[in-house]
This record gives structure tokens, sequence and C-alpha cells, in this order.
């Protein structure tokens, strides 16, 4: 009987056992530790992801366009004040300058020339703007190498004559604590140049005249008396798009006083009645202000129903042709 | 022989004592078992509705809620300037213009759309530690045992030389 006993108690023992074995199995503390830690992983690294796309293909492009289009603002408002760029070099070096720390030649542009475009609208402050605020809202780690930024700002047969384009190339890491990303990233954008004031017409008349560009609404085929007036009247700017080689110089090359032909990128306009005086000639406008058309024929042409006492509108051989004004010219 | 009796029908009641607390014990277990579990899918909801809903508001983009007559009208009256600005975009924009009780309308027309009626939520717009915009539906913010956040970085373009932000949208949701 004693035995039998044992048994009994055994058993309980063994029931108890086995049922505590699978209270602590199937615990909540054990069973929801392990299943809620795959959505946290899995939303931490969704953020991240998000947050680079999102860096990647918006802030940098958004910001790099803003900066740029006020960087560009600043150097004509820069040129106004002081005179033509040097060359192309200096007009990239400035631009990077203008748009990355707001200076030139390391000095603050608002302070120095009173030109307060680049006011918390550096590139710069962008992407310290960033890095703080992934910090602080997604705990995520930005980290830009502000000191190996390149710029450059060009035209080609990619931007064509009316708009600018700007490469920036930067190296940054985004540490999410579970994954880091380390990248070099190219950024392009391009910006209109309509609006913008021309160079040749800040530095090269006595006083500065405001010509922002605009396109004609005329094609080669188009041209005659009617049409080049309003051309004129309209302060419009034309692209040669022939394949000849007497183009005219592109926007960006008017800022460093380059009026070699631009074969992608030429434009020009006709200088208005205002800043008209008896010199001879071109009324081109980088022909009026420069030597560069004194290849395009021995003389010079009177536009009839343009030309008058008051405005001695005069064209080369050349571009009596480009105009169509054959039957209008005559030997000034 | 009675003893023996006896001690068989003790036997018998010890049995039946201990079927009755091994039962007790694996009903005890499995009521602990089902109480813990049955709680946390209800966190999870309002987590998973906090993220969704800040995914959500910043992938949608205005045209695409054009069926919704309010919206349509902001764009028609020129205080929606671009339509490819996300939902989310469009909040920060009225904010950085100053236009908060906009901001506020579009939210209640535009946000309680994709926000289930059970749910209480609060949208915040800040600036740093500035709060530029705060709409909340809902009570109980404060004594809510679930309370979730999620949050977002919105910036945007108003137009060629100006951008707006980086702001941190925040959106809180509770039962």
């Amino acid at each position: 009987m004693a035995i039998k006993n044992k048994k009994g108690v055994f058993f309980t023992f063994m029931a108890i056992l086995v049922v505590s074995v699978l209270v602590l199995s199937f615990s909540s503390d054990v069973y929801v530790t392990s299943k809620n830690k795959i959505p946290i992983l899995k939303s931490r690294v969704k953020t991240a992801d998000n947050y680079l796309r999102n860096l990647e293909t918006s802030y940098l492009k958004t910001s790099l366009y803003t900066s740029s289009y006020n960087a560009l603002k600043s150097i004509i408002l820069y040129i106004n004040q002081t005179d033509f760029l040097a060359d192309e070099n200096d007009l990239n070096s400035k631009f990077e300058e203008i748009l990355l720390n707001g200076s030139i030649n390391g000095e603050n542009i608002k302070t120095k020339y009173n030109i307060n475009l680049m006011e918390e609208n550096t590139f710069i402050y962008r992407l310290e703007d960033i890095e703080n605020m992934s910090q602080d809202v997604l705990h995520i780690t930005t980290s830009f190498d502000k000191d190996n930024i390149n710029t450059l700002i060009f035209q080609s047969n990619d931007t064509g004559p009316w708009q600018v384009g700007v490469n920036l190339t930067v190296n940054y890491s985004v540490d999410a604590g579970i994954a880091l990303w380390n990248k070099t990233k190219t950024i392009s954008i391009v910006i209109s140049i309509f609006g913008f004031d021309d160079p040749l017409y800040l530095i090269n008349p006595d006083v500065p005249y405001f010509h922002p560009i605009k396109e004609t609404p005329f094609n080669d085929t188009e041209w005659n008396v009617s049409t080049l007036n309003e051309h004129i009247a309209n302060a419009t700017y034309r692209h040669e798009s022939n394949e000849s080689t007497e183009h005219s110089p592109s926007y960006l090359m008017r800022f460093y006083n380059n009026t070699s032909p631009s074969l992608c990128c030429g434009i020009e306009s006709m200088i208005n009645e205002t800043l008209s005086d008896e010199r001879y000639k071109s009324y081109v406008d980088y022909c009026f202000w420069s030597d560069e058309c004194e290849g395009y024929g021995v003389w010079l042409y009177n536009i009839t129903g343009i030309t008058t006492p008051s405005y001695p509108f005069k064209l080369d051989a050349y571009h009596v042709a480009q105009y169509n004004m054959t039957k209008e010219a005559v030997i000034s | 022989m009675i003893n023996n009796i006896l001690r068989m029908h003790k036997k018998a009641y010890f049995f039946t004592l201990d079927a009755f607390i091994a039962t007790s014990i694996i009903v005890i277990g499995i009521s602990l078992i089902l109480f813990a579990r049955t709680n946390k899918p209800y966190e999870m909801q309002t987590a998973f509705l906090s993220q969704d809903v800040i995914d959500t508001a910043s992938s949608i983009k205005i045209y695409e809620v054009s069926d919704n007559e309010y919206v349509n009208n902001l764009t028609a009256d020129g205080n929606i300037t671009n339509t490819q600005n996300t939902v989310l975009e469009q909040v920060g924009e009225f904010c950085f213009k100053g236009m908060n009780s906009t901001a506020g309308n579009f939210t209640e027309k535009v946000f309680l759309r994709i926000i289930p009626l059970e749910y209480n939520f609060q949208l915040l717009i800040k600036d740093g530690s500035n709060i530029l915009f705060n709409y909340t539906k809902g009570k109980g913010m404060e004594t809510s045992r679930v309370l979730i956040s999620s949050k977002n970085i919105i910036f945007g373009q108003i137009n060629d030389s100006t951008m707006w932000g980086p702001y941190t949208s925040e959106v809180i949701t509770w039962q």
C-alpha cells in the first residue's frame, strides 16, 4: 500500500512539473519580447531607408536648386557692383564659394557687398540643418564631408541655351544604428535663365542697364522688319539654331565678357534706342560692345523701317542675312 | 478490514483533489497566457496606425486626393500651388505661409478620411522646438493607456529662390 501512495504523489508532481514547463514556455514575457522585436527592427530599417531616399531624391536636389538660384542672382549683383569676372575658372570658383559659404574671397557677401540672398540659404547651411534634424527627430546620424564638395556650373548641349546646369559632388554617411551607408553622390540640377539679368548690359553701358533674359517667340524662318522691330522693342533674345560658326556667346560667357561663339548655347539681343549712340558698330549686343564681329563684312547696313536719325540701328552683313534683311539693308 | 476500506476511500478522495488541483493549474496557466497575449495587439495596432498615417500622408500627393471638394477649391483659389506636394508637405507649406487655419481645415478634411473613427490623433508641425501647428482630434490623450508617436522630416519649395523646412511632423495616435 505504501508503494501505491508514493506513485500517486509522483504523478501529482509530474503533473505540476508538466504544467509549470508549459506555463513557462508560453509565458507572455518570452513570447511577446521575441515577437515584438521584429516589427521594431523592420520599422527602424524602413524609417532609415525612407529618410535616405528622401534625402537623395528630394532634399539635396531642392537645396541645391534654391541655393544655386540665389548664388547665380548674387553673382550678378556682385558683377554689377564690381566688374566682369576674369574667366570661366573664376566664374566656377566664385559660384562655388557663394553657393557653399555665401562669401567671395573669404568675405561674407552680405557684409561686404550688401547682398543678402544667401542668408540662411547656403548649401552648407542646408546640410547642417538636415544633419541636426535627422539626429533630433529620427535618431539617425547624417554626416556630410563639407570640406570636399565639388561644384561645376555649365552650359552644354544637354542644358541648351536657356538653362544652366549645376553639378555638385558630396561624400556623406548615414548611420541608423542597425545599418550604415557611406555614399558619394553627384547631384545635378538645371536652372532656367529667364528673368536673370544679362551681365553685358550691366557693365558695358555707362550706367548699369537691367536687361533680363527673355526668349524671342520667332524662329529663324520668321524674321522680317516687323518681327525684328518687335524683337527690339520687347528686348528678347534669339538663339541661332544653324550650324554656322559665327554664333553669339552663351549666357555664362557673358559673366566673364567672353564674346567668342558658343555653338551650343549662344544667345543675342539687339541694342535698343536708349543705349544707342553714334558708334559704327553692328547693333547685335556682343558686336556692339566688342570687336568680335569685325570680320563679319567690311560694311555695316542701315535697315529701312528700323534705322532712324535718333536710332542709328546697323547690322553687319552676317546678321543682315541671319535676320532676312537683305532687301531692307542699305550701306551705312 | 474497516481500516482498509477507510484507506481506500481516502485514496479516491486524494486523487480527485489531485486532479482538481492539476486542472486548476492548467486553467490558470492558460488564462494567464491568453490574457497576456490578447493585450498586445491593442498596442501594436495603435503603433502601426501612427506610423501608417505618417507614411501615407508623406506619400499621397495632392492630385491623388482630387476627389476631395475642399482640396479642389483650395487649388482653384490658388492656395495650393503645387499639386505634386504630398499631403504632409502641403500642411507644412501652409504653416510656412502662416495659413494655420487653412492647414487645420485641410487636415480635418484629408486626414480624417484615412484614420479609423475609433482612434484619436494629433498632428504637430515643429520648427526645432517651436510648435508651428497643432491639430488634435478627440480627447483623453493625457489619460490614454497607449499613446504612440511617429515622426518624419518634411520640407518643400515655394518658388525658385525659397525653400521651407526642414520641419518635424509628428503624428500621435491613441484610443
